[in-house]
């Protein structure tokens, strides 16, 4: 039985796109740089990433895919228009500020599909644009383009908004922030980018991973170990138990001395 | 301006500035091709029916229970026209230099006295001030598909009540879009419009600065100098209902948006409504006074 490439459920049934439905024609299509090999490793180095992660996730057999997943990259100009309050020594603690940030944002993706969503498409990082290929791979997956360059404009420009903001109230150290933005020279292109997916199952839950096909950067919520966590918890009470046995034993020996 | 109707040959009159009517002896529609093509760039179709204005407008009548009952028992279907009227919709940049005072509060801890069960006692409370500051910057924004009524027929005010209408909507003015409707050139000069649409752009940023930028717990004194960019102007008829309804003083103006069912307009209200109006709360309020006093005698004859 086939299973989906994207959460890994078996599909029962195949359904057709019904014909005649408008799909938005990519530009083009970026190759893979990274191959089958490179993503595993990188999937390796990702699950030994964190001591919270359980061991046997490192020897997980995880199947990735390559496909190739729609996402319109737009760029653009960004005036942000701030206001907001930064620490102050005043009475109340804070004080307002205004200023204005002019910047380039490059390759803000915005994905086209229902196949990743934007938290997971922004954390896989930047694909290089340099090459899009324009003859239809035959031996390679992808999803069909379901958004519009006009449905997803509004994101873009969002999103450098919140990118802008956020070095805002990063480099002026703002408590609050307010801020009116004003975009020019915004375009974008829809492409298809290279991702590598697979789906590993741990215990009981189907997990998804994600590897940029030109980065080798991975995307995924490993599962936390219950073991591990338990282990430390206990260390914890026991090294404060030993601690507070240790400054009980000095009272008592202090009390001692002194009689 | 009198016109010969191409299908019965009939000498109609078509008021200045109308480029589309139907003839009033065979109902063929009339429309001045050339006249609309160069002046208007797109129509937005009517969605609401005669029937469904004529609905909303008696709804909207019923609900105003301050109008005079001759004015809410009208509104039939037959007293309402269609009219396609000339808007101009613009997509302009603003940008603008303001300064305003920002009010941050803070809370002062307040030692007082009072009497608990007999006693003095001291308290504490939190007790807010504010410090101001002066802040000034600057403000941009693009605001898309701003409307400004371009009929002499319809203020500004009344144009700005009707709104919004979904441009997407819109259609390329196509003559078969008028056929039958009564459609409006545009009747207000450009300068005008201009200076217009500078104004509410200006109020318009004014407003967003004071109630999405500036930070603080308040703010006063707010001075805006607003400097707007004109990016795309069009020309747009928009569907608008028109009932003339009998009033006290001779026959109002209302008006259904055709888009969306919104009715506007201003309706009279009937003096004898409100005189009893305020009748009713002088009683009502003379007996909450009467039995408050009363029971307050009661209680002081029984202590």
């Amino acid at each position: 039985m086939p299973s989906c490439l994207f959460c890994g459920a078996a599909v029962e049934h195949l359904v057709p796109v019904p014909p005649g439905e408008e799909h938005p024609e990519p530009e083009g299509w970026l190759p893979f740089s990274v191959d089958a090999s490179a993503a595993d490793a990188a999937f390796r180095a990702f699950a030994s990433s964190s001591i919270w992660y359980p061991s046997d996730l490192r020897k997980a057999r995880v199947t990735l895919r390559r496909v190739l997943v729609p996402a319109w990259s737009w760029r653009g100009e960004l005036e942000l228009y701030w206001a907001g309050l930064e620490s102050a020594f005043t009475r109340s603690g804070k004080r307002p500020v205004a200023g204005t940030l002019r910047e380039r944002h490059e390759q803000v993706l915005v994905p086209a599909s229902s196949a990743l969503r934007q938290a997971e498409l922004t954390a896989l990082g930047v694909f290089d644009e340099g090459a899009p290929q324009r003859e239809w791979p035959d031996d390679l997956p992808y999803e069909l383009c379901e958004a519009s360059e006009s449905a997803t404009q509004s994101v873009a420009q969002s999103l450098m908004e919140r990118l802008s903001a956020h070095r805002v109230r990063k480099k002026h150290g703002l408590v609050t922030l307010n801020t009116s933005v004003i975009t020019n020279d915004l375009r974008g292109r829809l492409l298809l980018v290279p991702v590598y997916i697979g789906v590993f199952q741990y215990g009981d839950r189907d997990l998804r991973l994600l590897v940029n096909g030109h980065t080798g950067g991975v995307v995924g919520k490993a599962p936390i170990s219950a073991w591990k966590v338990a282990f430390a918890v206990l260390a914890v009470a026991a090294l404060l138990a030993g601690a507070a046995l240790a400054l009980g034993c000095a009272g008592v020996g202090g009390a001692l001395v002194a009689r | 301006m009198a016109r010969g109707c191409t299908q019965c040959g009939a000498a109609v009159e078509v008021p200045s500035g109308v480029f589309s009517t139907s003839c009033p002896f065979c109902d063929s529609p009339l429309v001045e091709v050339e006249a609309a093509q160069s002046a208007i760039d797109a129509v937005v179709p009517f969605v609401i029916t005669k029937a469904q204005a004529a609905r909303l407008l008696r709804e909207h009548l019923a609900a105003a229970w301050l109008a005079p009952e001759s004015v809410r028992r009208v509104a039939r279907a037959e007293e309402l026209d269609a009219v396609l009227l000339p808007f101009t919709a613009v997509d302009a940049c603003t940008r603008s230099t303001y300064s305003a005072t920002i009010g941050v509060d803070w809370y002062r801890t307040e030692t007082y006295t009072t009497t608990e069960n007999g006693k003095t006692v001291v308290r504490t409370r939190q007790v807010r001030e504010t410090e101001w500051f002066p802040l000034s910057g600057e403000h941009g924004r693009r605001w898309f598909d701003h409307l400004v009524s371009a009929s002499r027929g319809l203020p500004e005010a009344e144009a700005n009540a009707l709104e919004p209408y979904d441009l997407g909507r819109a259609l390329p003015f196509d003559p078969a879009l008028t056929a039958g409707v009564l459609a409006e050139l545009p009747s207000v000069s450009a300068d005008e419009q201009r200076k217009v649409l500078a104004d509410e752009l200006s109020q318009r940023a004014a407003r967003d600065i004071e109630r999405s930028l500036l930070p603080g717990d308040r703010s006063s004194q707010l001075h805006v100098s607003t400097r707007s960019d004109v990016e795309r102007s069009r020309t747009v008829l928009l569907p608008v209902w028109i009932a003339a309804v009998a009033g006290p003083k001779g026959p109002l103006r209302v008006l259904v948006n055709g888009q969306t069912g919104e009715v506007v307009g201003d309706l009279p209200r009937s003096w004898w409504k409100i005189a009893a109006l305020v009748v009713v709360a002088l009683l009502v309020g003379f007996a909450v006074v009467s039995c408050v006093l009363g029971c307050g005698a009661v209680m002081g004859a029984l202590r």
